[in-house]
């Protein structure tokens, strides 16, 4: 079922929806409604208000349209009212053909259905015709992995095994719009990551309704967003950046919050507090700001707006928290850094970075303060966390604020003694990069917006044991996807190790991954494997053995890419340039001339001549 | 007044989708009932007759059936009581499933007709045991039914209609108020007995006023006596009554509409 794009499939139109709050009154206003009918909508009964008020929204065939609200600003009310499981107490709604909604949940079931029973009812329920419900059963069935159990009562089946299937059925039965009331979150399971993959097919297909409270998740195409707020829309325009501005106000009306309650709980109220609690602006006013913030559509301005407005605060800033890969953090974000301290200066309040593996000495210079996220949390946690946030986002890349960002915010605005502190997270930086990128934005801006400067005082090694007492090459190397695992690949480490370990003494910095030395490597008494597996002081100890180096060999990617902030003249490989980053490797180059010291090359294993690496290695030591 | 306004364009769901819908929530509701007990279908049967058999026997001690003989009455009685069955299941048997859909209503888009549609399949479950149990009545009697008796299935819809013109009413009803729902059974008897079902009706007298202008007495009436007798002269109110009963279900189902999503809103 597809409608033609461009055809309007939902068209609302000044709605309004009142709602009564509390329990016993409002059966009695239903049975009055019911058998009498209701008065005016503009009147409100005693404890009714508005769940929703004057909303309007437009979705064509082919659209993705997103409904961003705190919880209790109105998005189940919409969700409802387009599905028809309420109706309107004003304004009107037009769709044209079928909507479904999407949403998880033991639809119907009673324990003494079979499976294969639930799954016709659930399909009946998401509205399936009759000549197409079997196949949608079958599908579904097959999606979750429950194909073998049709005969099954469910009182034998695990509660984990049903969990999909309404959901996974949304997404199956035939329509023409879908009204997702939340953003799905499957799993990790196979069940779970098939399910995920039909979410993000149908975010690619188009005509939704995508209501949410967070921004985890979103398709990529949006064609337009709304913010709402207690029933009432604030903001309307484009995906990004109304993405922004929700980010920006969801964290503005938390730490409102925090402020409120930091002021109800003190037993003798600071001043500070109470001023803040006093005059709290308004949701209404946070979402003119973060628009009066953006200066034209363009996530760019937006960044750059952002920026602007923090500094010219006298609150303190947190830069961060930086949790994702460390190239990332090296090619673009400390750049980004040290491009904002050196665009608008000292201040006079705090700015600090929030960062992790202990890299205090990256930030020396640019920020007045630094903090680890070991600092305010386990590592163990940390890391779990990062990972829960990697797989919920499908991505590494910080292009949103996450709950544990969110955590790690609110720590170190503790730590920092404040309850409102301004925030530059890496989002800001990533959105523009994504939209460069595509192309949307020119390349110049990170040019323009980055400021490649080496470690301060890059620590050295030889304090370490693992070091030897003689000058050495350090070398990493570990399989990714512009270098995969291959006899190929494996033979060019062993020829690098071989030809490097016959000239001088190497280190290999193994952070868990490394291939290992081959033993038939004659010299290989001269190779040293220091591993530096997950620890929260990873990267300094990575960055340590790098800066003692003479010279550094590795993959492209990763901690390779702290060697010419050290200094130190640096050669990479790379196979498969399909899985090469160019944007990477163009900034990798920028950084290298802007340091202007070391050599940097960056060679495809194809080309890989260990005579030619043995020259460069010997021209190095010079 | 309060009211926005929804319309759809184009093609929505079909009637076979919410036929579909019914039967399966007709199963849903049988696996839920029956198979929590250990005689299972055997309650559907044990219920009409452990109901019809008290009223037989009471009924021929204070001759209801005036001058009817035992075995006639019986029949009579049976015919009428079966008939009068049809009608309250499908009064009461939308509520009974709504009731038990409450969550699904609250959290899924369930089409408000699914649950009359579901109605009207547990009557039709529920009707054949009853007609078995009148071709046994029918066999122990040793009685041939007469050639009206077509006419009774054709009667059939008709008084499944007439029983969900009214049980649809209270569908939503019994979502905001439980009174609704406990009150209901107040009614049968109410109804049983103001309708000659079980009883011939009487010449004068207030009771015959009352069987008189209760349309329930031809709803039954007609058609049991097209059961066991043969025509009656009053084929023609029956006929009315089947209009007015059938407007009065179009109208109940325009209410259920408006009503039900009151009513989920209501709910805790």
């Amino acid at each position: 079922m597809c409608a033609h794009t461009g055809t309007a499939l939902l068209e609302c139109d000044d709605l309004s929806k009142i709602w009564c709050g509390e329990f016993q009154q409002r059966r009695k206003y239903a049975i009055r409604d019911i058998l009498v009918g209701a008065p005016r909508h503009d009147r409100l009964r005693a404890h009714e208000r508005f769940a929703l008020r004057d909303f309007s929204v437009t979705v064509q065939a082919g659209e993705n349209v997103v409904v961003l609200g705190l919880p209790a600003s109105g998005k189940t009310t919409i969700a409802r009212l387009v599905t028809q499981m309420s109706r309107p107490d004003h304004g009107s709604i037009r769709v044209t053909g079928r909507v479904g909604l999407v949403f998880s949940g033991r639809l119907g079931a009673n324990p003494f259905l079979t499976l294969g029973e639930y799954v016709q009812l659930a399909a009946s329920i998401h509205g399936a015709e009759p000549d197409v419900a079997q196949a949608c059963c079958d599908e579904v069935l097959e999606m979750t992995g429950l194909s073998a159990r049709r005969q099954d009562s469910l009182v034998s089946v695990q509660k984990g095994d049903l969990r999909y299937i309404s959901l996974a059925m949304s997404l199956t039965v035939p329509q023409d719009l879908r009204v997702f009331d939340g953003l799905p979150n499957p799993g990790a399971d196979p069940a779970g990551v098939r399910v995920a993959t039909r979410v993000s097919e149908q975010f690619e297909r188009g005509s939704n309704l995508i209501l949410t409270k967070t921004t985890d998740g979103l398709p990529s195409s949006i064609s337009r967003a709304l913010i709402v707020h207690d029933g009432v829309t604030l903001y309307q325009g484009g995906g990004d950046t109304a993405v922004a501005i929700y980010e920006h106000f969801v964290y503005r009306m938390k730490r409102i919050r925090k402020v409120a309650e930091a002021a109800g709980a003190a037993s003798h109220v600071s001043e500070a507090a109470s001023s803040a609690q006093a005059d709290p602006p308004s949701p209404a006013t946070l979402i003119a700001r973060a628009t009066k913030s953006l200066d034209g559509p363009k996530v760019a301005s937006l960044a750059e707006g952002q920026v602007a407005q923090a500094w010219a605060s006298d609150r303190p800033i947190i830069l961060g928290p930086f949790v994702s890969d460390v190239a990332l953090e090296l090619l673009y974000w400390r750049p980004f850094v040290a491009w904002m301290r050196a665009t608008f200066g000292p201040r006079t309040a705090p700015v600090v970075a929030v960062s992790r593996g202990r890299v205090d000495a990256w930030y020396a210079g640019l920020v007045s303060e630094y903090v680890d996220v070991c600092d305010l949390l386990p590592f163990e946690t940390y890391q779990t966390r990062n990972l829960k946030r990697i797989r919920d986002g499908g991505t590494a890349k910080q292009r949103v604020i996450s709950d544990l960002d969110q955590e790690l915010l609110d720590a170190t605005a503790r730590r920092l003694g404040t309850v409102d502190a301004e925030v530059i997270h890496p989002s800001v930086l990533f959105r523009v990069c994504s939209k460069i990128w595509s192309g949307a934005v020119p390349s110049d801006w990170l040019a323009k917006h980055a400021r490649y400067q080496p470690f301060d005082s890059p620590s050295a090694a030889q304090s370490m044991d693992s070091v030897p007492g003689e000058p050495y090459v350090a070398a990493s190397f570990w399989f990714n996807t512009c270098f995969p695992d291959s006899r190929r690949h494996r033979r060019v480490v062993n020829d690098v190790l071989s030809e490097l370990s016959r000239r001088v003494a190497v280190v290999v910095v193994d952070a868990g991954s490394f291939p290992g030395v081959a033993p038939s490597i004659r010299t290989s008494d001269r190779i040293r494997v220091v591993a530096l597996g997950p620890t929260e002081d990873q990267s300094r100890e990575q960055a340590k053995l790098i800066a003692g180096a003479c010279a550094f060999v590795g993959t492209f990617g990763g901690a390779s890419l702290m060697a010419p902030f050290c200094n130190v003249p640096t050669s990479l490989v790379f196979g498969e340039p399909a899985g090469l980053f160019p944007h990477h490797v163009a900034v990798s180059h920028a950084v290298a001339r802007a340091i202007q010291g070391p050599s940097f090359e960056v060679t495809k294993t194809a080309d890989f001549d260990s005579a030619r690496l043995g020259e460069w290695v010997d021209r190095t030591l010079q | 007044m309060r009211g926005g306004t929804y319309r759809r364009v184009g093609r929505g769901q079909s009637l076979r989708q919410l036929l579909q819908q019914g039967r399966l929530l007709v199963l849903r509701d049988f696996r839920f009932r029956y198979r929590q007990a250990y005689l299972g279908y055997i309650w559907a049967v044990a219920r009409p007759v452990a109901g019809v058999l008290p009223l037989i026997l009471v009924g021929n001690a204070f001759s209801f059936g005036g001058d009817m003989e035992a075995a006639e009455y019986a029949l009579f009685a049976t015919g009428g009581f079966l008939m009068w069955q049809v009608f309250w299941d499908s009064v009461i048997s939308p509520q009974w499933l709504a009731r038990r859909l409450r969550r699904t209503f609250k959290e899924a888009p369930l089409r408000p007709e699914s649950v009359v549609a579901a109605g009207a399949g547990l009557v039709l479950f529920n009707a054949s045991f009853y007609v078995a149990i009148f071709v046994l009545a029918s066999v122990l009697a040793r009685t041939a039914p007469p050639s009206t008796v077509w006419l009774t299935l054709l009667a059939f819809p008709i008084i499944v209609i007439g029983g969900l013109a009214i049980g649809t009413v209270f569908v939503p009803l019994t979502f905001v108020y439980l009174d609704f729902r406990f009150g209901l059974p107040l009614l049968s008897p109410f109804l049983l007995w103001t309708a000659p079902i079980l009883y011939v009706s009487p010449e004068e007298g207030v009771l015959a006023v009352v069987n008189r202008w209760n349309p329930l007495t031809y709803l039954i009436n007609v058609p049991r006596q097209w059961l066991v007798r043969g025509t009656t002269g009053d084929e023609l109110t029956f006929l009315f009554c089947a209009v007015a009963f059938g407007a009065l279900f179009w109208l109940g189902l325009r209410f259920l509409r408006r009503a039900l999503p009151l009513a989920v809103e209501s709910l805790p």
